[in-house]
């Protein structure tokens, strides 16, 4: 593969003719070149995982995220670590414990003779704090086997309302044989944090998509029509551009959480909308980028070619130009991509975007600022673990795809 | 002029000279064993097509070599100024910047890149004055005055005050040169300095640096692909080939006893002017028909004024024939071309194609693009930019068929692909590829090829041989050349390189200031010109000079001035 790169950096024919590099399309280029990048190709592991772990959530959850999977028995309750050997030996299966709450340390019929002491004892001992509530003992002569393609909760695995299309599953990677799993610990509902994480990822992935794909529609309408007409129609909406550049989001978004909630819409329909808004505000960059882009490349002679050949203007478009900055657009939203679930994130974060029960990120995140959690249950800062993964994630590979985006801005002359 | 017969110290000794390149895939050798010396004042003349090494071999002499290129071990390069010889290999810091600029200057290809945009071109020269000689500004500005003077830019006061973007091609190569000469180099180093010139600036520039030579005594490197030019300014040669010289001695001796193969192909490539073709007894009928054509661009901005770039043209293309038109850079050959293909803006007059169902472009009539595109065609001068470096080839040369939907199936495409790609040499096999696999000849094929595919009339080659190399160059005028015999095409080749006309076409037209100054076969244009630009025009051809003539520039008239 290197020296694939390399022959091509290179002059061609001073070179032993290599065919595969020779009739290398423009996708191939670029991913040769991405391949080179180490960084790149981890992170783009990375992602894969991450981004499969989100589109199957349910499969790879041993718990529904929702208040339907939680665990009563275990609110609070730290993460589960898992074994392979004890003292009472070892086992091939990996398995976890029964986990037991602490019988309460304190006796109410102390209270009963009136004692005002004993109350008083009562309640400035550590007993009734929070962080007493959550003990939880592991009853190690009590193992509970890992199993793996088990079948738990049902959840669909396709749905598509209005096709009628709904097709329900119950298998699932892991799961215990008896009672539940928390491999990242519970929230004081006893939800499952692991679960909700991996549905987190797939709620603001989706968001993120949808206000990409509604900038990227955007800035090419603009950025396209802006670029091909020239003149007077790409002054107006040079203009247009540079206004919407010049206002603040933050409260065009608090705008619009009010406004939308007149609406009557469920939580995520509410943010969607939101999504849907933050893209339609955003394209501004890219649409100027695309319209000097189509400015340059229309000038190329080979432009000019298809037009002496008698092409018409639309098979202009689309065959020389839409290719022609196809890489770059896939750049530029993959790139992009981070700074959407931060915005999704930082919504959230404010309190205009998804809240509680929703699983997302941000909701996640939002959390994670109260200081009950800060002090008692640390476990609900995995989310934002995973967070700084996917974004880094995103990073990298963005960063990576770009040094390899235009396989022919360094051809020799 | 024989220097050669002083007994001295050399100048310049390059020993052993190899460069390496290092490239992701391995080690490059630029140049291997390079052996060179220069005599004070002597012109040494280096010659090779691009990528022969000619240039990174100058470079490293001023120790300016890219970042990714090293010398070898064994390279010796000394320079013998004054009492002890000094090795450019060991000097750092101070004595490097010393020799640079000092000692050792350099002019480049294009005077345009070479001065900094935002600077006044004198500030520049005294700059390097002041840096080299420490005098204070004024008396650097006078002598920086005196030498614009000296290199013959008229009101130099006033142009030692300007950017480099006001000033012209030949200015800007003459600031260029003067300011390569302000600190008395003992060594000049000029890379390809008139290439980018017009053919009578050309002949002016050369002028300039044979007679500077003869005032200031500084020795010369002349890198140069072109041995025309070369032939009227250097003492001894270097071909170079691949990183290697192939062939050194007296500039006499290379060109009229080459020794080597090479040099005789370079020397081929040459125009012959006294083996012109005979021209045919009678003249062909007419194909193309422009008559009272004005073009006329918009004004490009408010207050500015449309430009007209060819004014009422009045002219006849014959049928079969390879026209040539020549001019220098602005005189409106491209926006002819362009015109005949429906692709400039015509404000009055009209193009006729005379054809069985005839084609009439002209001011208020509307292209008729499809019908147009069937018989006249464009070859374009960037080999590199004019192929959509995101289509195979076969998708290339098959688009004309398919946006005129002249034919019905794949296998009707495919078929007359690979028909025009073994006319034009494309091998079957490379039409999957991409354009990246190919070399500027082959991809001036491919180019051709797409233009052939639908069997046009008429074709509009523009400066189609310009950025190639010229043993390249001589396949592709062979290949237009069969396509005139075989197709009876009619081809309108437009150039700024007269040598290539003269060898290629039947029938010539010269252009000045968008007005048609002269048009004839190629014998009367060549032999007998009749018009006083036509005959500066032809006299500053860089042709080879004859064995034993002095050196000068310019072959018949000296009056080179347009």
């Amino acid at each position: 593969m290197n020296a694939l790169i390399a022959r091509w950096r290179g002059q061609p024919k001073a070179r032993t003719p290599d065919e595969s590099y020779y009739t290398a399309g423009q996708f191939a280029l670029i991913r040769a070149r991405f391949m080179r990048n180490t960084t790149g190709v981890i992170a783009g592991g990375i992602l894969s995982v991450l981004l499969l772990m989100g589109l199957f959530a349910p499969f790879f959850s041993p718990n529904a995220p929702g208040i339907e999977g939680a665990n009563p028995d275990y609110r609070r309750g730290a993460p589960q670590s898992i074994h392979f050997c004890d003292a009472n030996g070892c086992s091939w299966r990996p398995f976890t414990y029964t986990y037991t709450r602490e019988a309460p340390a304190f006796d109410l019929s102390a209270l009963a003779g009136g004692d005002l002491s004993a109350l008083d004892a009562i309640t400035s001992g550590d007993s009734l704090n929070a962080s007493s509530q959550n003990r939880f003992v592991e009853q190690t002569d009590q193992r509970r086997y890992l199993h793996f393609f088990v079948s738990g909760w049902e959840y669909s695995l396709l749905k598509i309302e209005w096709l009628g299309i709904d097709i329900r599953s119950d298998l699932h990677l892991f799961g215990v044989d008896q009672g539940q799993i928390h491999l990242f610990g519970t929230d004081e509902d006893g939800k499952d944090v692991f679960s909700r994480t991996l549905h987190a990822i797939w709620v603001t992935i989706s968001i993120a998509l949808v206000a990409l794909a509604v900038k990227l529609f955007v800035s090419l309408l603009v950025g396209g029509v802006s670029g091909y007409c020239g003149g007077r129609v790409d002054a107006v909406l040079m203009a247009i551009t540079e206004a919407v550049r010049v206002i603040p989001p933050i409260p065009v978004y608090l705008a619009c959480a009010v406004a939308l909630s007149q609406i009557d819409l469920t939580p995520v329909q509410r943010y969607f909308a939101i999504a849907v808004v933050i893209g339609a505000l955003d394209f501004a960059a890219l649409g100027r980028r695309l319209r000097t882009h189509i400015l340059t490349e229309r000038n190329q002679d080979y432009v000019m070619a298809a037009k002496l050949s008698g092409a018409s203007s639309s098979r202009i478009i689309w065959r020389h130009l839409v290719p022609s900055f196809s890489s770059y657009i896939i750049v530029d939203t993959l790139i992009n991509f981070p700074y959407v679930i931060l915005a999704e994130t930082s919504l959230s974060f404010l309190g205009l975007g998804l809240t509680e029960p929703v699983n997302s990120l941000g909701v996640l995140l939002q959390k994670a600022q109260d200081p009950d959690i800060q002090q008692n249950m640390v476990w609900q800062f995995a989310p934002v673990g995973v967070f700084v993964l996917l974004i880094m994630a995103f990073v990298f590979v963005g960063d990576a795809l770009r040094d390899a985006a235009d396989p022919y801005s360094e051809r020799k002359r | 002029m024989s220097i050669n017969e002083r007994i001295s110290a050399p100048l310049l000794e390059i020993r052993d000279l190899g460069i390496d390149f290092h490239t992701p895939e391995g080690v490059h050798r630029a140049v291997s064993n390079l052996n060179l010396s220069l005599q004070p004042g002597e012109v040494m003349g280096l010659v090779g097509e691009s990528g022969s090494g000619k240039s990174i071999t100058a470079k490293s002499i001023m120790r300016m070599l890219p970042g990714n290129a090293e010398l070898t071990p064994e390279s010796r390069i000394r320079l013998h100024d004054g009492e002890r010889p000094v090795d450019v290999m060991g000097l750092h810091g101070r004595d490097l910047r010393l020799v640079r600029g000092g000692q050792v200057s350099m002019i480049f290809q294009e005077p345009m890149a070479s001065f900094a945009p935002a600077i006044r071109i004198g500030d520049q020269i005294v700059e390097t004055l002041q840096l080299h000689t420490g005098v204070d500004y004024a008396s650097a500005r006078r002598q920086g005055i005196e030498l614009f003077e000296r290199v013959g830019i008229r009101e130099p006061e006033r142009r030692f005050d300007q950017y480099v973007f006001e000033l012209s091609g030949g200015m800007r190569q003459r600031a260029m040169i003067a300011m390569a000469l302000s600190t008395r180099p003992r060594l000049l180093i000029a890379d390809e300095p008139t290439t980018a010139l017009d053919v009578t600036v050309q002949a002016q520039v050369l002028e300039l640096m044979l007679e500077l030579r003869e005032q200031f005594g500084m020795a010369m490197l002349f890198i140069t692909h072109d041995l025309g030019v070369i032939s009227r300014i250097a003492d001894n040669l270097t071909v170079m080939k691949r990183g290697e010289v192939v062939e050194a001695g007296s500039c006499d001796r290379v060109l009229f006893a080459p020794q080597h193969e090479y040099t005789r192909r370079l020397l081929d490539a040459l125009p012959h002017l006294e083996a012109l073709p005979p021209s045919p007894a009678h003249r062909p009928e007419p194909l193309v028909s422009i008559r009272d054509l004005s073009i006329t661009y918009p004004a490009s901005g408010a207050g500015q004024l449309p430009f007209k770039a060819v004014p009422q043209m009045n002219l006849e293309l014959p049928a079969g024939q390879i026209i040539g038109l020549v001019g220098e850079s602005g005189s409106g050959k491209t926006s002819l071309g362009k015109a005949l293909l429906g692709a400039a803006p015509v404000s009055a007059g009209e193009v006729h194609y005379h054809l069985e169902t005839p084609i009439r472009l002209g001011a208020g009539r509307k292209i008729k693009r499809k019908e147009l595109a069937r018989v006249a065609q464009l070859v374009f001068q960037d080999p590199y930019s004019s192929l959509n470096p995101r289509m195979t080839v076969r998708d290339i040369i098959a688009e004309p068929l398919q946006a005129l939907g002249l034919c019905r199936n794949r296998e009707e495409i495919d078929q007359r692909v690979i028909e025009v790609a073994k006319r034009c040499h494309i091998e079957v096999s490379h039409l999957r590829r991409f354009p990246h696999a190919f070399s500027g000849g082959q991809r001036q094929r491919i180019s051709i090829a797409r233009a052939l595919v639908v069997n046009p009339r008429f074709l509009v080659a523009d400066e189609a041989v310009a950025a190639l190399d010229v043993s390249i160059q001589a396949e592709i005028l062979g290949l237009l050349k069969s396509l005139r015999d075989e197709m009876g095409l009619t081809i309108l080749f437009i150039s700024h390189d007269l040598s290539v006309v003269a060898n290629l076409c039947d029938h010539v037209c010269v252009m000045q200031h968008g007005r048609l100054v002269e048009e004839g076969s190629v014998q009367q244009i060549f032999l007998q010109p009749q018009q006083p630009y036509t005959r500066a025009l032809i006299g500053a051809i860089p042709t080879l000079r004859r064995p034993g003539q002095m050196n000068s520039v310019v072959s018949n008239e000296a009056g080179a001035h347009a």
